[in-house]
């Protein structure tokens, strides 16, 4: 575990030399002023003009996780066949903000694109996880079961008891997931909350822009915090109602009632709200497969000389010689130093969030830390750094590490409080830290941060949308200017560097013997 | 052991059973017939349990079996258990409706083989909240409502106390099934079953009828 750690951090101070950690912009200080003023001044008028994108927020992830789960339940079934594995792992590999750019082509700035945009690549990741979590599953109950029984009716009785709760607080983190990109999506047009957070910034409206981002945290910690929610409700009710303990069960059968079916009635009604207008027409498909094939290519069709190979490989070489090598050697280098850089976050910070090593105040603070970087998606974090600290490296950095290090870090501290401390520990911090605490959790939280490697090589990729040279700007600019060809061949090539990443994680995992799969928060 | 009129359900000609390079059955020779009451004893890594498994696995659609380590599931009640014996011979339209909201014929049905091995007040208790004594009753119970025509034990009332264990023995040896239970207890064995097989190290050392044994025998038999 030390030799790999040491290739990783040598790798990425090779990584140091080539990367632009500049601060372009100029003096922000002003700026940033305001930005604070708004942020201690928000303006809440501002949500409630924009009502909609709160709700679109919710329809899209709830409609798009909904669709994640039908269809990544089943194919989990069929994860073991090769073929599905590699569309699956083709498919999670591209980012959603990359699915709705490419779905806006066929069927227009739609519902039905932005749900399709975190659907698509839901489904490929509930499904791995789905089938992970079923084959580590306790056989002894389905090898049990009398000879001729059904797969399903097996399933159903031997299996999904055992896995539920994991299948369950996945499923609810994927939930949390999915509220993310969904609002997310809004930075490239779709009308949700990241829509309205993009352009009061631009506009310097920095009280209405804090309004919209603490209404996205509410939204997120209500989903976290309902279980509580519906515990307090339940007490407050029963303080109020209950006179009797004849009432008081009365109340909590109902509640129970409807915390069970609160979510499928919450399905129903988001699939019923949201608009189907999906503008689809043969036309626009043809035209958008049409487009996405090398130009070269799909020009020769119509003309009787054929396929001009001269044509072909100049377009390659161009493609690749002047985006795909510049974008995807950045998307590398900024992945190995966030990578690194996650590290360590989650070293420094994990101390802070055990009870090991923090009392009550610190770890407070420190688990309010940790939550609020999770909580914010990385794509909003870079936007707000990249105005002081200009489109370099640095703020991605930064950002990928603070989202990244802040969800392992809550891991490990867990990890941390389940080690068993004897009365002749080490008194010092320093000692416990080093000497009782970190060999026992450093090799499941190696496991956590492979597991997020070609996470943070997806967002990355991704955050070059805002300007950062990453293989996302490259992806972006031949978007806007309508060379699909160009965007399809370097998402492509993106989701390639991805799956590679995510293979060698997974040999480096098995081969160190550790695992750990992030399935709640 | 085999009487020319009855109808034999076993037969194993010089079986052996490996796994890699070990070798847990060395040559087995032996002829099981409908309705007997056997009991197979001997002492730890004798081959007991891979000789049940080959059993199993030669006529699966006619065996039941209860597993040493119960196979229960613990989310699940007692009643979903057992239920479970049955999966095989219910639809699965009828599988789900009864995972979800238990059919009344079905759960009397279980409830009268949980009453008969005194279990039938926990019929709705999840697994999880059972002594193990009550786990493995629970796990025989499985056995019993998957109706089949032979009934595999391993170890079958290890958990149990030794008045408890007589009288699941003794409930189990009068069903009208042929019944194939590996015990440790072999003051049990002798005295419920009508057949004693015998292994040491992968091989049958006897194969008699339980009043034949000769107390000699069973010493040599646990003797290193």
């Amino acid at each position: 575990m030390r030799r790999i750690s040491l290739i990783f951090a040598l790798v990425a101070i090779f990584c140091l030399f080539f990367a632009d950690l500049e601060i372009t912009s100029g003096d922000p200080s002003a700026e940033l002023k305001k930005i604070l003023h708004g942020m201690l001044t928000p303006d809440f008028s501002a949500v409630n003009r924009n009502w909609d994108a709160i709700n679109n927020t919710i329809f899209f992830a709830v409609c798009g996780i909904s669709l994640g789960i039908f269809f990544g339940f089943i194919l989990s079934f069929f994860f073991k066949n090769r073929l599905v594995r590699l569309i699956l792992s083709y498919m999670r590999s591209i980012h959603e903000i990359f699915w709705v750019m490419l779905l806006m082509n066929p069927f227009g700035l739609t519902h039905f694109t932005a749900i399709m945009g975190i659907a698509i690549p839901f489904t490929a990741i509930i499904a791995k996880v789905y089938a992970e979590i079923i084959e580590e599953s306790d056989k002894k109950c389905l090898n049990a079961l009398p000879h001729g029984t059904s797969l399903l009716s097996g399933f159903l009785f031997a299996t999904l008891p055992g896995v539920w709760k994991e299948l369950s607080s996945y499923t609810a983190y994927r939930f949390e997931c999915a509220l993310r990109s969904s609002a997310v999506i809004g930075f490239v047009g779709f009308p949700t909350l990241g829509y309205h957070l993009d352009s009061y910034f631009k506009e310097g409206f920095y009280s209405e822009t804090a309004a919209m981002f603490y209404a996205f945290l509410v939204i997120i910690a209500t989903w976290n915090y309902r279980k509580n929610i519906i515990d307090t409700v339940t007490k407050l009710l029963k303080t109020i109602l209950g006179r009797s303990k004849k009432q008081d069960s009365r109340i909590s059968k109902a509640i129970n009632s409807i915390s069970i079916f609160y979510i499928p009635v919450c399905i129903i009604i988001c699939f019923s709200l949201i608009s189907w207008d999906w503008r689809f027409s043969i036309e626009n498909t043809r035209r958008f497969f049409t487009e996405i094939i090398p130009n070269p290519i799909s020009s020769s069709w119509n003309t009787p000389a054929g396929l001009d190979w001269n044509k072909l490989t100049t377009w390659f070489n161009e493609v690749w010689s002047e985006q795909a090598v510049p974008g995807l050697w950045t998307t590398f280098i900024l992945t190995q130093l966030a990578l690194v850089a996650t590290a360590i976050v989650t070293l420094v910070g994990f101390p802070f969030n055990s009870k090991a090593f923090s009392n009550l105040p610190v770890r407070t603070t420190g688990k309010f830390t940790s939550i609020f970087f999770r909580t914010v998606p990385e794509y909003v974090l870079a936007y707000i750094l990249i105005l002081p600290l200009g489109p370099s490296l640095l703020p991605a950095i930064i950002t990928i590490s603070l989202h990244n290090g802040a969800i392992i870090m809550h891991l490990v501290a867990a990890n941390a409080d389940r080690v068993k401390l004897n009365i002749d520990s080490a008194k010092r911090k320093a000692d416990l830290y080093l000497y009782e605490v970190l060999p026992r959790v450093y090799g499941q939280f190696l496991a956590f941060l492979f597991y997020r490697w070609e996470i943070i090589m997806r967002e990355s990729a991704v955050l070059g949308i805002l300007g950062i040279a990453t293989i996302g700007f490259y992806i972006d600019s031949a978007i806007e200017q309508d060379r699909l060809d160009r965007a399809f061949l370097l998402i492509c090539l993106t989701a390639g560097l991805n799956m590679i990443i995510d293979s060698l994680s997974g040999l480096i995992r098995k081969k160190m013997k550790i695992s750990g799969r992030i399935t709640s928060i | 052991m085999t009487s020319p009129a009855s109808i034999s359900l076993f037969n194993l000609k010089e079986t052996s059973v490996s796994y890699g390079d070990f070798v847990a059955l060395k040559k087995i020779s032996l002829s099981i017939d409908a309705g007997e009451k056997i009991a197979i004893i001997g002492p730890s890594g004798a081959g007991k349990s891979t000789l049940l498994k080959h059993l199993y696995e030669s006529q699966p659609e006619k065996c039941s079996v209860i597993h040493q380590d119960f196979a229960l599931i613990k989310q699940l009640s007692v009643f979903h258990n057992v239920y479970m014996g049955r999966l095989n011979q219910t639809g699965l339209f009828k599988n789900i409706r009864n995972f979800f909201f238990p059919e009344k014929e079905c759960v009397h049905e279980i409830r009268l083989i949980l009453n008969d091995l005194e279990i039938d007040s926990k019929i709705h208790t999840k697994i999880a909240a059972l002594s193990g004594g009550q786990q493995q009753r629970v796990s025989i119970c499985r056995a019993l409502y998957h109706n089949a025509e032979v009934v595999l034990g391993d170890e079958p009332v290890s958990s149990l106390d030794p008045k408890n264990a007589r009288t699941v023995i003794d409930k189990l040896m009068q069903k009208d099934k042929t019944v194939i239970l590996s015990l440790h207890n072999v003051e049990l064995a002798l005295e419920y079953a009508q057949r004693i097989i015998a292994l040491k190290k992968g091989k049958v050392v006897f194969d008699l009828a339980a009043d034949q044994i000769q107390k000699q025998q069973i010493k040599d038999l646990y003797d290193q």
